[in-house]
């Protein structure tokens, strides 16, 4: 027995030595490859990445809701007729990023950020992140906001729009507030090390926190808290220069860093430019005379850097032509070899090109980068506008409009539409991405004599809500879907302007509806697939987004 | 040795020889122990059916009075009892007790290589021997087990050589985490990992996860010719004291030791023939095209997995030529296998040197496995308190693989046009030959599988180093200290290359992969055996302790775009598609545990085991956490057998009752789970984002309450024994990573939660049927069935599934709460509130519910199982076989569905005969009282829509199978000693055949119902069940012969 206690009294011991030592042998639980706590300068790249992937997939759905494009075929036209495609995560991208792509990150960085003093990185964080529920929700309408993130939770209530702007208005001017501090702590990373929109530059971070500001305080035209004054206020300190623009730039070295409306990706393929913005464009729609070459001086000078023109150029607008929603390219299917002159020949020539370049019916260089094969932001190696400084003048020329002071908003509405030029000729882009004219940039005799064409209203007197927002869609078209897709539903896509008893969005007609509309047109996106329909749905019961037609309940923004 | 064992085991014959005479004598004489020669003091000699009993004194001296006629007992623990009929004219009879090692005393390794005695066992634990699974000549020694253990599934990933095997014991236990158990070789845990195909740097339309590659299970890389035994633990003591790492159970392995004595030296070799004999089936009588009009470049696109063939065109003509693609696709694969060992040594030390050598060519072209092994072990005794014995052992393997699952070889054949001869594949340049001459690019045509598999090609080579050193020190009788050190290191690499030619990697010129794995485990086991014996008492106290370091890092890099396009390099690839990534998983362990052994009177044991683990895996650098917890476990073991009772029941030879309880805690598998975890973006700009499974903070340890009780009971003089067990385990807070809203900020979110319980019966019947001087006869039947259910899953959530799962089609292994662990969930077809198919009022068809609407609809968990083992002797042959028996279960016949919705599944024959569906029409009537029946009759020749996947249900494809198949059939011969002893060198020598997979009998109407379409990496219940491009398993027969020197 007394060898026994012994034992005991030794073993006892070397188990005590031993476990304290243990958590000490055991503390390797961190990972070697990547890091587990990155400065905010290693997570702010990845945040600016992840603002196109949710965009761009999203846009594939809303372009044709608000008919910037329509698709080549009849037989893929369920969101060219206003409808959703259920069971699938197809328009749930914006929902993917506003809580994963950057979601979590950013609430990352303003954690990680204020214990180290990056009040730059901070305020940036809060913008990005009002910018993002605010895409949320304008797109959604009822979203996740104050559960979100919360740890140890499956299940998620929604909040109404009004609760999200209001979070969103106060991230933002959280953000400004941070991005305002010049008590950086000195020794950490500053924002020009992750930035490569602004380059860290704080002032054009606050320009863009205040064109935030200003959509938001916009959206609720039809109410009557609306006030116009608060929306020019912040138009003023925003986005005023081309310099301004918020534009994420592609390196186009691989899949994953091009852009996804490039030819490389290959998404546009079944895309067409639509009838509507061909009319705009060539001066239909602003002029009221159909074009012929005699009337050629009314064609805007940005179509041929905007638009893709067919092989037969004799159409009296220099062979740009459109397609129409459900409808699609009626020569689509004329892919062969015809006899020169018969009249499979002439009509193949009459074809609607892809997106990419003119006189090009398939994508010409899938999964090869090829920078020959380019048209605006249709190209492996250019920018995504996220906002621009011309976006925000016609914010502004609206809310004055409506303010009823024409005289600014004339002025702003030249603003805009001479920033959209601006913007097409802008001769350098970040990142050294190309350029977005085609050709040479538009000149400036060119620009003068659009100005003063019959397209563009020379007196404030004659101004109206109609030119204000045909010009925005214009300058909006091709990246701005979801801003278009907020000013559509303000005017329930064929409100009339009381003034001018016309249509704001005139000539633009809805398409045929799908049957589960029945007969409303879309204005709002259900929730994503597979995160809510599958793993929420209890909340998506409360909200009636599990009816059908969920898709054409109006939100609240545009509701008086 | 068992040469009393002479009178079958018909109980008559014993009363017959029992008939009584009253005539009383005294009979006297000594009990000497077979084994040493030594007189044996107290042996209970009894009269059987009397009171009468006397014990043998200190010169084994008995002395009784009998009756002739009657029988006397000899008993003693440990040795088999003896019974002997009194003569008339005897007075003295003496005895020799063997030891019954074999039937009683058989003694098992349990954790930490802690051997008890079986009697004492409050568990099951069943012992394979390593000459039963070296004779099955397989080429993964796991698919051995098959049949051989009671619990165990084993499912091969597929037929091709190098395959992974996956192992789960009774059932699996985690919903979302590894099921497979723990492999220990000689005391050391052996790392069995399969490699993650999503560690590979992936390359654009080219994925290489879990479904399309294999990497083998690194459990097959022991050679299985150095296997001594093999124990399957999977009770809860057992399970306890291996903690987190032993909670699906565990494989103890020990090798082969040097025997003390003559150097012998040993060779064998097996030749092996092997051939496919289970195709699925395609129809040859309607060609390419579509709604009855030939187009020899119709397609169908199915769930969007890129465009097939599509045969839904007329008739072929009467006079084509058409041809067994299939058949002629496949080759015969031809292996050898050559092993030597040799042996010897003497009191104070032995050694074993042993080296095989295998390479097999598979039945796919281009496909084989080559492994050779060297093993050295050697024990010494320094002194007579201490001794050493080391292990030491290398192994190099290559596996020549194609690609599997979507994309693969075996789906393009399927899908291959029988009126294409599909070894016309070349043009005489070499150059490929093209058969859809409209393709504009060659990403339009589709691979001639034999192209595929010349020049789409994957390698996986192994170097693996493996030691262990065991020290014992035994200071006093009663004490013993043991520490077992153990290395294993191997590195795996490989590459994948895509011709730049082919259908996957036309459009990225090419694809090359190449990763490399490097694995380092170390592990310590300290453990320190105190026994003492106080009267009738005896008692066992185990102490010790065990740390584990795990590294493997991956490096994995590819390239796209090939300059020259027959080069494997990345230096053959453009420089800007080149893309690199490092995981490196790294965890450790510290267990501190103990056993307490107490047993009375060598008839009751008990046992309490308990252990203090921590895991690296817990820790942060965020929060607090303590990384350890503590489980432990009690059993109970009563050989009531050996009750006074049972004597009289001559029969009954031997009884046990046991009954266990355990708790295991299981930490995190997966390390960096806790603390945020971030990977690299591949954006513009690059820099981190939080991955798409979220960590958590919280997560605390999962335990399983593990409960088994059952008995062993011989009869017969040990010549039936039956053993069965009933257990219960559940499994809850588990530690899996489910879907969930986005809301959680992730994709996947770690969650703590869920139960998991499975409730099983294991039987093991043992009959030594003949049993003569020239014939022995023995017959094993193993039973099994298990009921796994899904209680509940974290948080409340109403489904988890695992999307590797997730192949063809809309089936995938997903469960729900209370439905089966192996459920497979799919889409059904709407039906209205009465059940009645919902017919589309336009088309006339039905379609299939939105992708919300996952249900259950077919369970892989067997009703039952059974291994039927027959071994029998007669001379110098012997023979011995090995069958199947598996009663339902559910499999997915994915081929099946990919031929039917390509038009070539026989059940599309019937397609020129008109059909109206049975249903009622969607027409807003159908749930009402009078809903509208469908009347609508439609050609399916003439509709494109007919057999496409939106009107046609996975669940049609769901079959219960049950099957019968002999795994293994061994015949061979041992040349008699007289022939021998003509020469000096051989002392032994023999000659086998073994055939493996000869036959199987099943209702299942695809290939290979035992096929998995994931790997062994699988999580979960895995890809069990989902036959979907992988081959079956071939038909080998193997020749060879063994020599002793």
């Amino acid at each position: 027995m007394k060898k026994f206690s012994f034992i005991t009294i030794i073993t006892a011991l070397v188990l005590l030595v031993a476990v304290s030592g243990c958590k000490k042998y055991l503390d390797i639980n961190r990972d070697e490859d990547t890091p587990q706590n990155p400065d905010a300068s290693s997570v702010f790249p990845a945040m600016l990445g992840a603002i196109p992937r949710g965009l761009q997939f999203d846009a594939r759905f809303a372009s044709k809701y608000v008919q910037n494009w329509v698709a080549s075929t009849n037989l893929t036209a369920t969101f060219d007729a206003m409808s959703y495609a259920g069971g699938s995560d197809n328009n749930g991208d914006i929902w993917r990023q506003c809580y994963f792509g950057l979601g979590k990150n950013l609430d990352y960085i303003i954690e990680n950020g204020t214990t180290k003093g990056q009040w730059d990185y901070v305020g940036a964080a809060q913008v990005l992140k009002g910018m993002m529920f605010q895409y949320a929700t304008d797109y959604h309408g009822e979203i996740i906001f104050k559960e979100a993130f919360l740890p140890d939770k499956a299940f998620f209530k929604y909040d109404d729009q009004e609760t999200v702007y209001a979070g969103v208005d106060s991230l933002l001017r959280l953000g400004i507030k941070n991005l305002s501090r010049t008590d950086n702590e000195v020794s950490t990373t500053r924002l020009i090390k992750g930035d490569y929109v602004y380059d860290g530059n704080n002032a054009k971070w606050i320009k863009f926190a205040w064109g935030l500001m200003a959509r938001i305080a916009h959206r609720i035209t039809n109410k009557a808290t609306y006030n116009a004054d608060s929306v020019i206020a912040f138009c003023n300190r925003s986005l005023t220069i081309t310099a301004d623009d918020f534009l994420v730039p592609f390196d186009a070295a691989k899949n994953d860093d091009a852009n996804f409306f490039g030819t490389f990706r290959n998404n546009l393929t079944a895309y067409r430019q639509s009838n509507f913005i061909v009319s705009l464009l060539d001066g239909t729609t602003f002029t009221g005379v159909a074009p012929t070459p005699a009337t050629a001086f009314n064609r805007d000078p940005r179509m041929r850097h905007l638009l893709t023109c067919s092989e037969d150029t004799a159409n009296g607008n220099g062979g740009f032509r459109g397609v129409s929603p459900s409808v699609g390219d009626p020569n689509v299917l004329l892919t062969g070899t015809y006899a020169v002159g018969s009249a499979n020949w002439l009509n193949a020539r009459k074809r609607v090109p892809v997106p990419w370049a003119d006189s090009t019916y398939v994508n010409p260089s899938s999964s090869v980068f090829n920078p020959s094969y380019r048209h605006y932001l249709f190209a492996d190696k250019v920018v995504m506008p996220v906002m621009t400084a011309s976006e925000i003048q016609f914010i502004k020329a609206e809310a004055a409009l409506r303010k009823g002071d024409p005289t600014m908003a004339h002025a702003a509405y030249l603003n805009g539409i001479n920033l959209h030029f601006d913007f097409i000729n802008r001769g350098t882009m970040p990142r050294s991405n190309a350029v977005l004219f085609y050709g040479n940039s538009i000149s400036a005799a060119e620009r003068t004599a659009y100005l003063a064409s019959a397209n563009v209203k020379n007196s404030p007197a004659t101004l109206t809500l109609t030119d204000i927002m045909l010009q925005k869609y214009i300058a909006l078209w091709g990246w701005g879907f979801f801003e278009t897709f907020v000013d559509m539903r303000r005017y329930h896509w064929t409100d009339v302007d009381p003034i001018t008893t016309l249509q704001v969005y005139k000539n633009f007609t809805l398409p045929v509806l799908a049957a589960e509309n029945f007969g409303k047109p879309v204005y709002r996106v259900r929730p994503r697939f597979n995160s809510e329909y599958v793993w929420n749905r209890d909340e998506l019961l409360r909200i009636g987004a599990l009816n059908g037609d969920y898709h054409t309940y109006e939100c609240w923004f545009s509701k008086p | 040795m068992r040469k009393l064992m002479r009178i079958l085991f018909c109980p008559a014959l014993l009363f017959i020889s029992s008939s009584v005479f009253s005539q009383n004598t005294t009979i006297s004489g000594v009990v000497i122990g077979d084994d040493d020669n030594e007189p044996m003091r107290n042996v209970t000699v009894t009269v059987k059916g009397t009171k009468t009993a006397t014990k043998t004194n200190e010169v084994g001296y008995y002395s009784i009075i009998a009756q002739k006629g009657q029988i006397l007992q000899f008993t003693y623990v440990d040795f088999a009892r003896q019974e002997i009929v009194v003569g008339g004219s005897d007075a003295k009879i003496n005895i020799r007790l063997v030891q019954a090692q074999k039937q009683l005393g058989e003694v098992v390794v349990t954790a930490y290589g802690i051997k008890k005695s079986k009697r004492e066992l409050a568990y099951v634990a069943q012992e394979v021997k390593g000459e039963d699974i070296a004779q099955t000549q397989r080429d993964n020694w796991l698919n051995a087990l098959t049949g051989r253990v009671a619990g165990v599934t084993i499912t091969p990933t597929a037929g091709s050589p190098g395959a992974s095997t996956s192992i789960v014991l009774r059932g699996a236990v985690s919903i979302g985490n590894s099921n497979s158990p723990l492999f220990v070789v000689d005391g050391v845990p052996y790392d069995n990992q399969t490699m993650n195909g999503e560690n590979l740097a992936s390359a654009g339309g080219v994925v290489f996860n879990n479904r399309n590659s294999d990497y083998g299970n690194r459990a097959m890389d022991l050679n299985s010719e150095d296997i001594e035994s093999v124990t399957i633990l999977k009770g809860p003591e057992a399970t306890a004291l291996y903690g987190s790492d032993g909670a699906s159970g565990a494989v103890v392995v020990v090798t082969k030791k040097g025997k003390s004595g003559k150097a012998i030296m040993r060779y064998s070799n097996s030749f092996r023939t092997e051939k496919l004999y289970m195709f699925p089936e395609i129809q040859t009588t309607y060609g390419r095209g579509a709604v009855g009009v030939y187009d020899a470049n119709a397609t169908v696109n199915p769930f969007a997995i890129g465009s097939i063939y599509g045969y839904f065109g007329p008739k072929y003509p009467a006079n084509t030529k058409l041809y067994d693609n299939i058949k002629n696709f496949f080759q015969t694969g031809f292996s050898q296998r050559h092993a030597l060992d040799v042996d010897g040594g003497n009191d104070i030390s032995t050694y074993r040197f042993s080296g095989s050598y295998f390479k097999q060519k598979g039945v796919v072209p281009n496909d084989g496995y080559e492994k050779l092994t060297f093993g050295l072990t050697g024990t010494a005794k320094i002194s007579t308190k201490f001794n050493i014995s080391t292990g030491i052992t290398y192994s190099n393997s290559t596996t020549d693989k194609s690609s599997r699952g979507a994309g693969g070889y075996l789906l393009n054949l399927l899908n291959f046009p029988s009126d294409i001869d599909i070894t016309d594949y070349q043009n005489p340049n070499g150059t490929r030959k093209l058969y859809r001459t409209t393709s504009t690019t060659l990403g339009a045509e589709f691979d001639n599988p034999l192209w595929d598999v010349n020049k789409n090609r994957g390698q996986d080579k192994t170097d693996r180093l493996a030691t262990t050193v065991t020290l014992n020190v035994n200071p006093f009788k009663w004490l013993n200290f043991t520490n077992i050190v153990g290395l294993d290191v191997y590195s795996q690499t490989g590459d994948f290359v895509f011709n730049p030619n082919s259908r996957l990697a036309f459009s990225s010129n090419g694809v090359y992969s190449v990763y490399e794995q490097n694995t380092k485990n170390f592990n310590n086991v300290f453990r320190g055996t105190i026994k003492k014996n106080i009267g009738k008492f005896s008692n066992t106290l185990i102490g010790g302790f065990t740390n584990f370091d795990n590294t493997t890092q991956i490096e994995a890099q590819k390239g796209e775009r090939f300059f020259e396009q027959n080069f494997k390099s990345l230096n053959n690839t453009d420089p800007l598609t080149l893309f690199a990534k490092t995981t490196k998983i790294r965890t450790r362990k510290v267990r501190f545990f103990a056993n307490y052994n107490l047993s009375f009177d060598n008839l009751l044991y008990a046992s309490f085991a308990g252990s203090h683990e921590g895991t690296s895996t817990f820790l942060s650098d965020v929060v607090e956490k303590d990384p350890f917890y503590s489980y432990g476990s009690a059993g109970l073991s009563f050989v009531f057998g050996d009750l006074k009772v049972f004597d009289k029941l001559k029969w009954f030879s031997y009884g046990k009752a046991r009954i266990s309880y355990g708790t295991t805690g299981k930490g995190p598998t997966n390390p960096y789970i806790i603390d945020p975890q971030f990977g690299q973006a591949t954006t513009t700009g690059g820099g981190y984002a939080f991955g798409v499974t979220g960590s958590n903070l919280r997560l605390g340890p999962e335990t399983t309450k593990n409960l088994e009780y059952g008995a062993e009971l011989k009869f017969f003089k040990n010549r039936l024994s039956l053993d069965f067990t009933f257990y219960q385990l559940k499994s809850n807070k588990q530690i899996i990573s489910n879907r969930a809203s986005y809301g959680t900020g992730a994709i996947l979110q770690y969650f703590n939660g869920g139960e998991v319980e499975n409730k099983g019966l294991e039987a093991t019947l043992i009959a030594n049927v003949i049993k003569n001087k020239k014939v022995n006869w023995d017959v094993t039947v193993n039973f099994d069935r298990n009921r796994g259910k899904v209680i509940s899953l974290p948080l409340g959530l109403s489904t988890y599934y695992d999307a590797d799962t997730w192949v063809f089609g809309n089936v995938r292994s997903q469960v729900f709460p209370g439905s089966s662990i192996g459920a497979l969930a799919a889409t059904p077809l709407g039906r209205n509130t009465a059940g009645q198919l919902l017919i589309n009022p336009t088309s006339g068809l039905p379609t299939v519910n939105g992708a919300s609407d996952f249900i259950p609809v077919g369970d892989r968990q067997s009703k039952y199982k059974i291994g039927l083992i027959n071994s029998v002797s007669y001379k110098n042959f012997s023979f011995s076989f090995n069958l199947d028996f598996r009663k339902g279960g559910d499999v997915f016949n994915g081929n099946e569905y990919y031929l039917y919705v390509s038009g070539l599944s026989n059940r599309t024959l019937d397609r020129e005969t008109p059909i109206v569906v049975t249903g009622v029409l969607n027409n807003g009537l159908q749930n009402t009282t009078n809903p509208t029946n469908n009347t609508i009759t439609v050609n399916p020749y003439y509709r494109a829509d007919y057999y496409a996947a939106g009107n046609t249900s996975e669940a049609d494809f769901i079959e219960t199978v049950d099957w019968v198949r002999l795994r293994d059939a061994t015949l061979s011969y041992a040349f008699p000693k007289s022939l021998l002893k003509r020469q000096r060198v051989i002392s032994s020598a023999s000659v086998f055949v073994t055939g493996t997979d000869l036959f199987i009998i099943t209702n299942y109407t695809g290939a290979d119902p035992s096929v998995n379409a994931n790997t062994a990496f699988s999580r979960g219940y895995g890809g069990s069940g989902i036959d979907y491009g992988s081959v079956s398993t071939p038909r080998g027969l193997n020749f060879g012969f063994k020599l002793q020197f």
